[in-house]
């Protein structure tokens, strides 16, 4: 962020402008401090924890759109073998030998301020979730967010079982996530790509969906949902064309509890409610390969 | 001044080798080459641009007639040149970035040499070409997509759909068959390699992780099918068996291109582009081309190619040395290397053995004015990530 210059008496507005940039800057340093601590923290003193608040997420905020195309500075494992969970699910590691005793089975790409994440949560308690996030400020919030829910329900030990990574998904999915290990895949209100020419910038295309199909077992489900018909349309035409995809009925939709999840509890998913704007959901069950 | 040879390719007969824009056959003699025939790509820019305009006005709705935009002072030069020259059994397959299209020529097996099949434009800057079967060419492009093409078929005007595509660029693909079922290998600029079934190419078969780097160049050897190699930005290249995934072997021909610096084989004064301040820089394969039990392999600026043979496991045979960077090496079927280098000269070599070198000057080369750039001679480098171009 560029340093504001301009004197005092200039502008009044900048220098408002500048005393929030300021302050935004304050808080996160304070969650960056506060982050790495526990972070490396094994949660053993349950009276030395202090009450942790809930992050806010107007310190948090960035732009709604990022470029999936381009080389942002990500970490991700040259390929799933030499991913390291235990960091992400710290109450999944053998305490004898420090291996992880998980595996991630439920993904959410763009997962955003992570509302979905915090709602399938107690759905799943013995699956582990994990929310993509390309947006470097609120994968923090999301962090900061599981961080001090895990802290707050501490004596539960209530979501140890959902965790957030920056990555790109369109990208590196396959470096994260072997062939066939992922049950759920979601994509909540992505981002809509209005522009012919970005189409391909869109996250579900038709090549694309081959490798959610790889990372996908058969009888998996791809979830989509989104306010924007244009999208919706999009989405459903690529995922019925695709051979590995057979779209699930409405009334399995009704039935299904990650459905009424995303419908209710994204932030996405309220504020399109608070607007009273529709949301179009679509899911697809992923079949078997044909014979090749 | 004369443009120097960026691409090449050949047959048992003929020697196809790229000077910009234009594309000459030559004939092989035992220490020789005749020309047989050229073609040169006219396309310019100003008549694309006009077609564009025109087809702008064509699909109607517009206020008023869209302008042909001329290219201020500042502008990036535009080169019109033929990327690559790929040679499959009866077709000469070219990739030509100016109007971003493929051109097919069939072999006609008499002293006309060829015929032009097809051209076909593409809406992404083709970057690699295979064929998958006697009929259809598969082109992967700058955006990450892989087309389907079929060579003799009409130029389609309606848009394509990709068969199977990655979020990056393209730099790589070929095709390979294990059991009777074919496969598409394909590279991209980030790591990745990938190995998808075709024609069913919905059902990717698996992701080959081994590199930290882009991925340049992909080979599968005719003589074992089974096997993988594949370099680019990293200081090492991979042998893979692509059927079950396993990476062989990782030879560092980085660290052996650093001794033939110590020992005084490889000089800055020859090849200036890759030292820095007296030392090496980050190195990176332009090719990797296979031959019977052979593969030789070029680095980006550098006047020296390794060649390695396939015994128990691949192992180093020796180099081959020529005057200045080499650009493009072609194997022909009868085991002589013929390389383009940054400058006139086409050098012929035998594989193996002690060498009759003949260099030859042809004199139909490509003239381009003193002060006028060469196309990009040196690009790939610049694929790695944070690269200023």
């Amino acid at each position: 962020m560029p340093q504001n210059e301009q004197s005092v008496d200039e502008a009044p507005q900048s220098t408002e402008i500048s005393t929030k940039a300021h302050k935004r800057q304050v808080y996160r340093e304070e969650q960056e401090l506060k982050r790495s601590r526990l972070k490396t923290v094994t949660f053993d003193d349950k009276e030395e924890s202090t009450q942790i608040d809930l992050p806010r997420k107007r310190f948090y905020r960035q732009r709604a759109h990022s470029n999936p195309f381009s080389d942002h500075q990500l970490e991700y494992p040259n390929a799933p073998n030499e991913m390291d969970w235990t960091k992400h699910y710290p109450a999944h590691v053998d305490s004898q030998t420090g291996e992880f005793t998980g595996k991630v089975e439920i993904a959410d790409i763009g997962c955003g301020f992570g509302g979905l994440l915090v709602d399938l949560a107690p759905e799943f308690p013995d699956k582990l979730i994990l929310g993509m996030e390309i947006r470097v400020q609120v994968t923090q919030y999301v962090e900061d967010r599981i961080i001090a829910l895990r802290q707050q329900h501490l004596a539960e030990n209530k979501y140890q079982n959902i965790s957030v990574l920056r990555g790109n998904a369109m990208k590196f999915l396959p470096n994260f996530f072997y062939k066939s290990q992922l049950s759920k895949i979601f994509f909540c209100f992505p981002d809509p790509h209005f522009k012919q020419r970005k189409h391909k910038a869109r996250i579900v295309t038709n090549t694309l969906l081959s490798e959610y199909a790889y990372v996908l077992r058969e009888g998996g489900v791809v979830y989509t949902i989104t306010d924007v018909l244009d999208l919706h349309e999009w989405m459903v035409e690529h995922l019925d064309g695709h051979p590995l995809f057979e779209r699930l009925s409405t009334e399995w939709e009704n039935q299904d509890a990650c459905v009424r999840i995303m419908r209710d509890s994204t932030e996405e998913g309220k504020k399109v409610a608070r607007n009273k704007g529709s949301k179009y959901v679509a899911c697809y069950r992923r079949i078997a390969n044909p014979e090749l | 001044m004369k443009h120097p040879f960026q691409a090449i390719a050949s047959n048992a007969e003929y020697v196809f080798a790229v000077s910009k824009n234009s594309i000459h056959a030559y004939r092989i003699h035992s220490d020789s080459l005749e020309l047989a025939t050229s073609w040169t790509d006219e396309t310019d820019q100003r008549t694309l641009l006009k077609e564009q305009q025109d087809q702008k006005i064509k699909e109607g709705n517009l206020k008023k007639t869209p302008k042909i935009p001329v290219p201020g002072p500042g502008a990036p030069p535009i080169y019109n040149f033929i990327r690559t020259v790929n040679v499959f059994e009866r077709y000469v397959v070219l990739t030509v970035d100016m109007d971003k299209s493929v051109v097919v020529f069939e072999l006609t097996n008499d002293e006309s040499v060829w015929r032009l099949l097809k051209r076909q434009r593409f809406p992404k800057r083709p970057d690699s070409v295979t064929m998958i079967d006697d009929h259809t060419v598969l082109m992967g492009d700058k955006f990450g997509d892989v087309y389907a093409m079929d060579v003799s078929s009409p130029p389609q005007t309606e848009a394509f759909k990709p068969v199977l595509g990655h979020v990056s660029m393209l730099t790589s693909v070929c095709s390979a068959t294990n059991n009777g079922r074919q496969y598409v290998i394909s590279g991209d600029r980030d790591e990745h390699i990938r190995v998808t079934n075709y024609p069913k190419t919905f059902v990717i078969d698996k992701w080959l992780f081994g590199h930290k780097e882009f991925v340049s160049s992909l080979t599968v050897p005719k003589k074992y099918g089974n096997v993988l190699v594949s370099g680019g930005g990293d200081d090492y290249f991979c042998v893979w068996d692509w059927t079950d995934g396993t990476l062989k072997q990782k030879i560092e021909y980085g660290k052996q291109i650093e001794n033939y610096f110590k020992e005084g084989i490889l000089s800055p004064e020859v090849c200036p582009l890759i030292f820095k301040e007296g030392a090496l820089v980050e190195l990176c394969i332009t090719l990797i081309v296979s031959h019977e039990d052979f593969l030789v392999v070029t680095i980006e600026g550098c006047n020296i190619a390794l060649i390695y043979k396939f015994e128990q496991e691949l192992v180093f045979s020796h180099y081959l040395a020529v005057d200045e960077p080499i650009l493009s090496l072609t194997i022909t079927p009868a085991g002589k290397i013929v390389v383009g280098t940054d400058s006139e000269k086409l050098y012929l070599r035998s594989l193996v053995g002690e060498d009759q070198t003949a260099v030859l000057i042809p004199e139909n080369l490509t003239e381009i004015s003193e002060n006028s750039p060469k196309m990009p001679l040196y690009a790939t480098s610049h694929l790695r990530k944070g690269a200023m171009f």
